[in-house]
This record gives structure tokens, sequence and C-alpha cells, in this order.
């Protein structure tokens, strides 16, 4: 009965483990510790939100662990979820101490809305010398015209008053039939229980063998929405990704 | 009474064992019939993402006479670049499998990236404002097409090890799922151009 509860506990471990996770409560994660002020950043991230349901991460690092700043950038967006399942309305605004380089990551859905030249020069009026200046206000002003543009091209879907905060802006409709996959349980566990009672375990050590030897390749992965059961407000995991469009440069 | 319960004891003995046989041919089948599932799903996810990837090319297609037009405007005499791009990109329009398309954009890719070398000769280009638009746009697509490509790769690498796994390797050989190709990337072409100012 021992070797039967471990196997369930290994049942139960997340496939995927992420690197960097999202500070709660906040759309600023400074991680390199670089901002000052980042509390008003933050507001006016929020701000967007309600006005145009676009979310949007500002992310600092100290380094980029070997990576171009374009799949640093592309990875943590899928990572992280930012924007919803399909509709990939997410910005990710990367920033590199060492080096000293920038990005704006733009979701799927943004793309039409928010093209490479117009965020790449923004980045460059904006965002460069706000991160030289250590001023705050540089990159509030680049959220603002960011917004401005989303607005303009009609891509903006306001906030419904009233609608609950942390639920719905993580609910996503992939998830399989709760019933079926009782009954599956139910009958997993069942052949599980015969299997330990009548050959020792046999089978299911061959399956889970074979299972955990094959998973191997998958454990690196970045997939949206891991953490999406730990504590605290998270505000993303919604499951949208990124293609790579955007615009990088260095300050 | 003893015959009885002998009788008892040998029919719960083959019970159990009809119970065991029973679980047993149920787990292989459903194994069987997950692995074929799998297998199809996955194939078809290459397909999927490799449709992103030509997507991202034939953007970048569209993108390149705009772009030497421009660069033409500053330095017509560059002939050989842009004779070499225009090769490569006739190349690619005429590419039909997947081999000759990843060919075709590798030759391309260098291509453009000596066209690069050449503009940083020329300042004034630099500092027209429509090529730094197109600029961005070529970057942009060229990082895409790195996303894409990275992520067909990753699909493929997904299906190929299940395809050659034991026991997948049984159900893919018997339906006739062999392995797809990679999408290799030119040496040196990990890393999209940038513009920099």
């Amino acid at each position: 009965m021992k070797r039967l509860y471990i196997i369930l506990v290994l049942l139960m471990l997340p496939l995927a483990v992420c690197a960097l996770s999202p500070i709660p409560g906040t759309n600023v994660h400074d991680f390199a510790g670089i901002l000052s002020n980042e509390h008003l950043l933050d507001s006016r991230i929020e701000a967007m939100y309600q006005r145009t349901g676009v979310e949007m991460a500002v992310v600092t690092v100290p380094d980029l662990g070997n990576e171009s700043i374009e799949m640093y950038a592309v990875k943590l967006f899928e990572d992280w979820g930012i924007g919803k399942k399909g509709e990939d309305k997410g910005l990710l605004l990367l920033i590199s101490l060492n080096p000293r380089e920038m990005r704006i990551e733009v979701g799927y859905g943004l793309e039409g809305a928010l093209p490479d030249s117009f965020v790449g020069v923004n980045l460059q009026k904006y965002v460069g010398p706000a991160l030289a200046n250590n001023d705050i206000n540089g990159l509030i002003e680049f959220v603002a015209i960011l917004e401005e543009r989303i607005i303009a091209q009609g891509d903006a879907v306001p906030r419904v008053a009233g609608e609950t905060e942390g639920i719905s802006r993580y609910e996503t409709n992939d998830g399989p039939n709760p019933l079926a996959g009782l009954i599956l349980f139910v009958i997993i566990v069942a052949l599980v229980l015969l299997d330990f009672r009548f050959t020792g375990g046999m089978i299911v050590g061959a399956i889970l063998h074979s299972l955990l030897r094959g998973g191997s390749y998958r454990g690196g992965s970045y997939r949206g929405g891991s953490y999406r059961g730990s504590s605290g407000r998270n505000r993303y995991g919604g499951g949208g990704r990124s293609g790579g469009g955007g615009a990088s440069g260095k300050w | 009474m003893g015959g009885k319960g002998d009788f008892a004891n040998i029919m719960k003995k083959g019970t159990i064992i009809l119970l065991v046989v029973l679980g047993v041919i149920l787990l292989i089948g459903i194994s069987f019939v997950s692995s074929y599932n799998s297998l199809v799903s996955l194939n078809e996810s290459v397909d999927a993402q490799w449709g992103q990837v030509e997507n991202q090319l034939q953007a970048r297609y569209d993108k390149i006479p705009n772009l030497v037009n421009t660069v033409k405007g500053y330095a017509s005499h560059e002939q050989e670049v842009f004779e070499s791009i225009a090769n490569a990109r006739a190349r690619l329009a005429g590419a039909g499998t997947v081999e000759e398309q990843v060919a075709a954009s590798n030759q391309l890719e260098s291509a453009l990236a000596r066209l690069l070398v050449v503009v940083e000769n020329y300042p004034n280009l630099k500092a027209d404002a429509q090529f730094n638009q197109l600029m961005y746009e070529l970057s942009g697509t060229e990082n895409r097409i790195a996303v894409e490509r990275m992520r067909y790769n990753e699909k493929v690498q997904e299906y190929n090890s299940r395809v050659k796994r034991f026991p997948t390797v049984l159900i893919a050989n018997m339906f006739g799922f062999g392995p797809r190709t990679y999408f290799e990337a030119a040496a040196g072409a990990e890393v999209a151009p940038r513009v920099e100012f």
C-alpha cells in the first residue's frame, strides 16, 4: 500500500515548473530592481486594462541567460499566458539590465493594431530615455500611447463594471468534462487496485515507468497557466500567446 | 463439505484470473487507441505549425520588393546584393516541398543579412524614415519566422520522438507514420537581424 501511495503522489506532481513567476497583485515585475515608483506604472497599466481589456506585464531581469531578448520575451509571454487564450491581447515590456536591452512583445491579437514600426519607434522615443534617466514617467507615457492606438484601431473591449476580478481573468473553457474525468478516474483507480491486489502492481509499475521516461523531454516546456492554482492574485495566466511581433532596442 | 469448498475456491480463482486477463486486455486496448489518436493529433499539430511558418515566410516575401526599392534609391550600384535577393525570392516562390522551402528561405535570409551589412555604408539611407519603418517591419518578420520555426521544431521533436519510441513505434509503423523534417536554420541565423539606430 505504501507503493500505491507514492505512485498517487507522483501522479499529482505538476508537469511543468516555471523559472520566473509573476509577482501577485501587480503588473510591474521588477526582478532586476531598476525601477522606482513602479506603483504609478502599475496603476496606469491597470487603467488601460479596464478601458481596453488588454493585459500588460512590465518585467525587468538582471540578465537573459544566454538567450536573445526576442526568444526570452516570447517564451516568458507564453509561460505567463498574458492575455486570454484565443484572444491573445497581451503586451510584455521586457527590460534586461545586462545586456542593457529592451523589447516590447505584442500578442497575436494586437499585431493588427500595433505594427512593429509603431511600437519600435515609440520604444526608442519613450522607453529608452526613461530607463537611462530612471524616470518612470517615460514608461507611463509609453503605455498611454499604446492604449490610445489600441482604442483608435477599435481593438479595445472595456471591462464591464462589477465583473468579478480574479475569477474572470483566469477562467478558460478548455478543460475536459468533469463527469467524464471522474468516471475515468474511478475506472483507473479500480484497475490500479486490482493490479496491486493480484500482481503486486507490476502492470501499473510498467506503465508508469514508460510514461515517466517518455515525459522527461516535456519537462522544460514553457506552458501558460501552470501556476494558476497558487495563492495570491496573479494578473495573468489566461493562456495568451505572442509570435515574435513587436520591437527591440538598446538603452 | 470439503469438495464444495474446493469447488468454490476454484471458482474464485477462475474469476480472479479472468478479471486480471480482462484488465490487461483493456489496458492494452486503451493504450493502443490512445497512442494512435495522439499520433494523429501530433501529426496534425505539426502541419498546423508549418502553416504558421509558411504565413511568415509569405509575409517576408511580400515585404522584400518595397525594401529593395527603398535601398536602391540610395545604393543603386549594389547590384550583386539585389540580384542575390531576387534569385532567392524567385526560388522560394517555386519551392514546393518543405525541404525546398527551407533551403530557399535560408538562402533568402543570408541575402538579406548581406543587404543589412551594405546598408551600414549609407548613413543617409539609415536616416530615411520610410527605410526605418521598413526595417522594423523586416526585423519583426524575421523574428516571427524564428519564433514559428522554433515552435515548429518543438512540435516535430515531440512527434518524432513519439514515433520512434516503444510501444508507439509499432502503431506508427502499422499506420505509416514516418518522422517529419526539421526546419534547420541557416548558420548564424538563430538570432533575427535587428535595427540599430
